[in-house]
């Protein structure tokens, strides 16, 4: 983490002497180690691969890198910035539909906490998130997309209403018909296996 | 059929999913690989003309553009104006009535003797009516005149 802040401070070699300057870098480096775990959460959520939910969260801050000028003016900053990530994470998922699905049972095993359990258990209950996970992506989109974010611990109702552009009682609804609707779902999924 | 007292048995695993997908954590040096994407960004400012930002410029020359077009469609309809033959348009008024403005003039003007209507019926000609008459319909036939009866030939 030491060379981090001078890492951060080459990119603005050029135009390293501006006071301003300095402090956007700073900023950024702050916003990289407050909240890119934040946003990786967010971007898995949806991507449900490492390395692209990865690649989602370094582009999200490639766009902040590009607004750097308006951080100042941003009212919460770590709305915006799940807001980035999450139109980010949705562009590319749109971008991705023409091409074959790679998550896998074995990527979403390597997530879960292995803890002290066996092989086979380890792998049922990935098949079985695995399962819940499709369920989940045949959720309409604005209940989908409740549903995930209020999956990321670190965000509470009110903002994922700011980041999903309305209110908090529709989040609520809206989780709420997401939970009925996955159910349902795999009611119908267990009763006819 | 499904029951909401199904609901809670089927919550656990969901919750557990949730759970999961809510708490997965990077692989460790998550930051240093930001910092390192960022490093090789290039950093671009966004693109200025004449010390103007890309979009007020480009406001700006839509403006002035829009602003020609209607001023040379102005002009150029003022010089087309088209004036009635015998009437005298107003130069200059305060813009009130209109409707009056358009004067008499005070001579009446006269025809041109070379002028004549566009289209002069010549007598005995034959109309196309009469030289190709529509299948049945009956067009009665023009009466010739007194004077051509009396030289026709008999």
């Amino acid at each position: 983490m030491s060379a981090f802040p001078g890492q951060l401070a080459g990119w603005m070699a050029p135009a390293l002497a501006t006071a301003e300057t300095l402090d956007s870098s700073e900023t950024i480096t702050a916003l990289v180690a407050e909240y890119s775990t934040t946003l990786y959460r967010v971007a898995y959520s949806v991507m449900r691969n490492a390395a692209e939910a990865e690649d989602a969260v370094q582009e999200a801050f490639l766009r902040v890198l590009k607004h750097r000028d308006k951080i100042a003016e941003i009212r919460d900053v770590r709305v915006w910035l799940v807001r980035i990530t999450w139109n980010v994470v949705l562009d590319r998922k749109r971008r991705s539909k023409t091409r074959p699905e790679n998550e896998d049972v074995a990527d979403f095993a390597r997530i879960l906490p292995a803890s002290d359990r066996r092989a086979d258990e380890v792998l049922i209950s990935s098949q079985e998130h695995s399962r819940i996970l499709k369920a989940i992506d045949q959720l309409p989109a604005k209940e989908r997309q409740a549903l995930l974010l209020s999956a990321v611990q670190e965000l509470s109702t009110s903002e994922i209403a700011d980041v999903l552009g309305t209110t908090e009682s529709s989040i609520r609804s809206r989780i709420f018909r997401a939970r009925r609707e996955l159910s349902e779902l795999l009611g119908k999924q267990g009763g006819s296996r | 059929m499904n029951h909401p007292d199904h609901l809670p048995v089927i919550d656990d695993p969901v919750d557990s999913t949730l759970r999961l997908i809510g708490s997965v954590s990077p692989r460790p040096g998550l930051e240093k690989r930001i910092a390192a994407r960022l490093a090789h960004a290039p950093v671009s400012k966004s693109a200025r003309f004449f010390g103007l930002p890309r979009l007020a410029f480009a406001s700006t020359a839509g403006l002035v553009a829009c602003a020609a077009i209607i001023a040379g469609s102005v002009n150029h309809s003022r010089r087309i104006l088209p004036v009635a033959p015998g009437m005298q348009l107003p130069g200059s008024t305060s813009g009130i009535g209109t409707v009056s403005g358009a004067r008499v003039a005070p001579k009446p003007v006269a025809a041109p003797s070379t002028g004549r209507a566009r289209s002069v019926r010549k007598p005995g000609a034959e109309s196309g009516t009469e030289l190709n008459p529509p299948r049945g319909v009956a067009v009665p036939k023009r009466p010739v005149p007194q004077e051509d009866q009396a030289t026709e030939p008999r």
